[in-house]
């Protein structure tokens, strides 16, 4: 019986001990996920910037024409 | 998975795009040469012997020396605007490489594609988040089983009480 006991508490801290560990995974991705969507929001208002600009040279080429 | 086919129609959509600026590209740049060789011509000062021409910039261009670094000068900025607009259609960039003009197609490309990949992270770390409370669910259930045994066990042990 108290094998039982001891392999059942093994695999409990086990699972314990797995699921702190997938709670910092969780943790660090999350951080690094809000830096890259920082980085991808930034990228992007520069990009429809320049494309904004991009129509605007391009809409003076056709008035030009 | 229905990020590529959105590149895809990026890039059909640049390629139209590009088609209609060469396009305008070619047509300004014959506007523009036919409008500087006007210019040259009309202050051409012609023969020296035959000079019918008397504009006001006969005045500055008075000898063929400088109209010929003038032509030289017309010709390298028309080659120039040349080469631009070819860049500019090419790399989306033209050679002066204006901050905010030029988009370079695969900039738009990888930005779609880095925002797809924030989206499958997110979606990832949700399923994570519940397989974790799942298991803590189960944890919690396990451990409510133990002290149910225990308190079980306890309550045998205790006189009187049958188990």
């Amino acid at each position: 019986m108290a094998t039982i006991d001891n392999t059942r508490d093994r695999h409990l801290g086990e699972v314990v001990a797995d699921v702190k560990h997938s709670r910092r995974v969780l943790e660090d991705s999350r951080r690094e996920r809000l830096a890259l969507e920082a980085q991808l929001r930034s990228s992007g208002s520069a990009l429809r910037q320049s494309s904004r600009r991009r129509g605007r040279l391009f809409g003076l080429l056709r008035i030009a024409r | 998975m229905s990020e590529a086919p959105a590149g895809v129609a990026i890039q059909g959509e640049e390629s139209r795009d590009g088609i209609g600026t060469t396009l305008v590209g070619v047509i300004a740049l014959i506007a523009l040469g036919y409008g500087f060789y006007r210019l040259i011509r009309a202050v051409d000062p012609g023969h020296l012997e035959a000079r019918a021409d008397h504009g006001v910039l006969e005045l500055i261009v008075d000898d063929r020396t400088t109209l010929t670094l003038i032509r030289l000068g017309v010709i390298a900025f028309v080659a120039y605007l040349g080469w631009s607009v070819f860049m500019l259609v090419r790399d989306g960039r033209p050679v002066t490489s204006v901050a905010g003009v030029g988009v370079a197609e695969a900039a738009r490309v990888a930005q779609h594609a880095g925002e797809a990949a924030v989206d499958q992270v997110r979606r990832l770390e949700d399923e994570l988040a519940e397989a974790n409370q799942n298991v803590e669910f189960l944890l919690q259930y396990v451990q409510d089983l133990q002290e149910g045994a225990t308190s079980g066990d306890d309550a045998a042990d205790q006189p009187g009480n049958t188990p």
